[in-house]
């Protein structure tokens, strides 16, 4: 039938079939090959560790991704559309202008320590000033708690740069790999551990001032709070559901309290890698 | 052993039992390979068809497993291009079901044909009068586009995702899937009513043969209206079975309602279609050829018991059940009529086959028996065995149903807490 053939003549049927074929052929290809280009193009455009984190972002469940200003009540429902980088966000902008100082806020939340001085990213970091200049960075006491003692710590070589929301370091516990975001971009100076009570000393590419993503001493109550009702989710059993309990403090490492499989699904959920 | 490679947050059995469950699928996978592999090296003269009777099993397996995958293309059309966004949480597997559907069936087609060297023929020598043509055109083209949207889906694998180039990938294919989602409906659309008008425009048989409209037999319009009926009947079934097997809620109840509305719908339309195209047949397209259509019946087992049980055991029967808000709000009912449908289909795809060959036209002509070798059963099953094993493997590496996952943190809005006593020291 085609043209090459020994005795093709061409017919309007030949011209309709082909024409049809080769556009659907064309649009298969035209497609994959938009996205590639599109792909790559947006691979070149920004760092891989943001791509990636926007792409988990949009993975996580809904209340994973809860607007810090409505955990405070300042919003109702809201989820986050920034993946939690509120350094650009028009309605954070507007809510922090509006909001009231707050003079001072408890450094102990629901029997866990959260210093006022520290802020506090939603992947349970925090972050320290310190007076030359450079920060520290540790994990927050929910998560030091849930963790406990790590089986492994993969911390990044000084001189490594991070990117906020990339990976800061990586943690093996009970069979499950945790992927730490970096509450900050700068340059790894120095690293320490669980004992030394933070694991990074970073040299910010920005001062802490312009880090508004970072959540405030006032703000931590709500958000704490927030992922206690999530935690007590996972840990209670289906049959019953949530319950509600006396009070208390979290123990320290809650790894034994699941099973390898759910264990898994806490790390994923509050820190946040789908 | 394999955890690592499982989305978190998926609960999936232990890689000991799940290979308990493979084992025998991979079996007859195997022999299913081993007597397609005597087929192509020997020939079809190791299979029961000869030139009498030149569609067998395998032509009946694919006719009907083309038509199941049509939930693929359907539902993609209803998600992407009538923004159906409750279907979002089944498109991925009616994509795996459209895949394991098509690739079976262009696999065993392979087969049948034969001469797998000279494949690339039917593309160059194509006979551009055949139906069968266009068939092999858009299925070829259709597969390409459930591979191209299988693509995402795999990449999204847990292992695969820290890649960030795959994640990338994955993303802008996303946002270009509308394109291949109206592409794919437009070739599901042609290949499916050209199968039904493979039949239709048979002059020489009278069972078979149709008008219709232009080049068009009616046969092509049913078998694509049959096709979009029994596809979400199908996808139905496949997550209700999963779903029972693994114990777990997949998607929401009210998504059985809606696939269920809309095969109603379709299969009811269907129902009339099929029932005015009988009647044309009987009173005027078989007698104007001079035969009468009474006498197709009368050769057992194909009796009108198949009439019957085709149009209104398994087509009308389901259409009332899915249109009627009180009878699908119980689900063996659904689940009931969505095998009904399925059966219904795969019934008419056995009559146009095999009971329009098998029947005699001409006056000194045998009733034809046909009966298929076991090179045709175990490729028939390996096919069969493939579908299992490709929608095992995707529901255990890859996150099929997003609602699975939420379903086990979505909870957490709802409770009302202090820390639970199993985590805390009470002080």
């Amino acid at each position: 039938m085609l043209p090459g053939i020994n005795g093709f003549h061409w017919q309007l049927g030949h011209l309709v079939f082909i024409s049809i074929f080769f556009t659907i052929i064309i649009v298969i290809l035209g497609t994959s090959a938009l996205g590639f280009l599109r792909s790559a193009s947006r691979l070149k455009s920004r760092d891989k560790e943001t791509i990636l984190w926007g792409h988990q972002f949009r993975d996580l469940a809904s209340d994973e991704k809860a607007c810090r200003h409505s955990m405070t009540g300042e919003l109702k429902g809201r989820v986050c559309p920034n993946a939690f980088d509120c350094r650009d966000c028009v309605t954070h902008g507007d809510l922090i202008t509006k909001a009231k100082p707050i003079s001072s806020a408890p450094d102990e939340v629901a029997g866990l320590s959260y210093p006022g001085q520290r802020l506090y990213h939603r992947g349970h970091t925090w972050v320290e000033e310190q007076s030359d200049g450079t920060v520290l960075v540790g994990l927050d006491d929910f998560a030091s708690r849930l963790i406990g003692k790590p089986d492994q710590v993969a911390l990044p070589s000084p001189g490594r740069q991070l990117s906020v929301n990339g990976t800061a370091w990586t943690v093996r516990k009970s069979g499950a790999e945790v992927r730490i975001l970096a509450p900050i971009s700068g340059e790894v100076l120095e690293t320490g551990g669980k004992d030394q009570g933070w694991y990074l000393r970073v040299q910010p590419d920005t001062p802490l001032s312009e880090d508004r993503h970072l959540l405030t001493a006032g703000e931590v109550g709500s958000w704490i709070r927030h992922e206690l009702e999530r935690l007590q989710v996972f840990a209670s059993s289906p049959e019953v559901g949530a319950v509600l309990a006396d009070g208390g403090e979290l123990v320290d490492d809650l790894s034994d309290a699941f099973q390898p499989g759910d264990w898994d699904h806490v790390c994923s959920s509050f820190f946040l890698q789908p | 052993m394999d955890r690592h490679l499982i989305a978190r947050g998926l609960d999936r059995t232990s890689f000991g039992r799940f290979c308990l469950w493979i084992l025998p699928w991979l079996g007859i996978l195997a022999l299913g390979l081993y007597a397609a592999g005597i087929c192509l090296v020997a020939g079809l003269n190791r299979t029961n068809m000869d030139n009498r009777f030149a569609f067998g099993l395998w032509i009946f397996l694919d006719l009907t497993v083309i038509a199941f995958g049509a939930g693929a293309f359907f539902t993609g059309f209803l998600l992407y291009v009538l923004r159906k966004k409750q279907l979002k949480s089944v498109i991925n597997s009616a994509v795996v079901v459209g895949l394991a559907c098509y690739s079976g069936a262009v696999a065993v087609l392979a087969v049948d044909v034969g001469q797998p060297l000279r494949a690339w023929f039917t593309f160059w020598h194509p006979n551009v009068h055949s139906m069968l043509t266009e068939v092999t055109f858009c299925i070829s083209c259709y597969l390409c586009v459930l591979l191209i949207e299988y693509l995402p889906l795999l990449l999204k694998n847990r292992k695969l995702s820290r890649i960030p180039s795959f994640l990338v990938f994955e993303f802008e294919m996303h946002r270009l899937m509308y394109v291949l989602a109206g592409l794919g409906t437009f070739l599901s659309f042609f290949h499916q009513g050209s199968l039904g008008g493979l039949y239709g425009v048979l002059q020489g048989r009278p069972f078979a043969f149709r008008e219709g409209i232009a080049i068009w037999p009616s046969t092509f319009f049913l078998f694509i209206l049959s096709a979009m009926a029994v596809g979400p009947c199908f996808l139905m079934l496949i997550i209700w079975t999963v779903s029972k097997i693994t114990r777990k809620e997949l998607v929401s109840p009210d998504l059985g309602h809606l696939l269920g509305r809309v095969s109603g719908t379709l299969l009811a339309a269907y129902v009339l279609l099929k029932a005015v195209d009988t009647l044309i047949w009987m009173n005027h397209t078989a007698v104007a050829r001079g035969a009468d259509p009474f006498s197709f019946y009368a050769w057992q087992p194909f009796g009108s018991w198949i009439l019957f049980t085709e149009v209104i055991v398994c087509g009308l029967v389901p259409a009332v059940i899915f249109l009627s808000r009180r009878l699908r709000s119980r689900q063996w009912l659904l689940v009931t009529a969505a095998i009904l449908v399925c059966t219904g289909v795969g019934l008419n795809r056995f009559v146009m086959t095999i009971q329009t060959l098998a029947l005699p036209t001409l006056p000194f002509d045998p009733f034809l028996n046909y009966w298929p070798s076991w090179q045709e059963v175990a490729t028939f099953l390996g096919v069969i065995a493939y579908g299992v094993l490709l929608y095992s493997f995707s529901y255990r590496y890859l996150n099929l149903f997003p609602e699975e996952r939420r379903s086990l943190r979505g909870t957490s809005s709802k409770a009302v807490a202090a820390p639970d006593s199993a985590l805390v020291e009470t002080t």
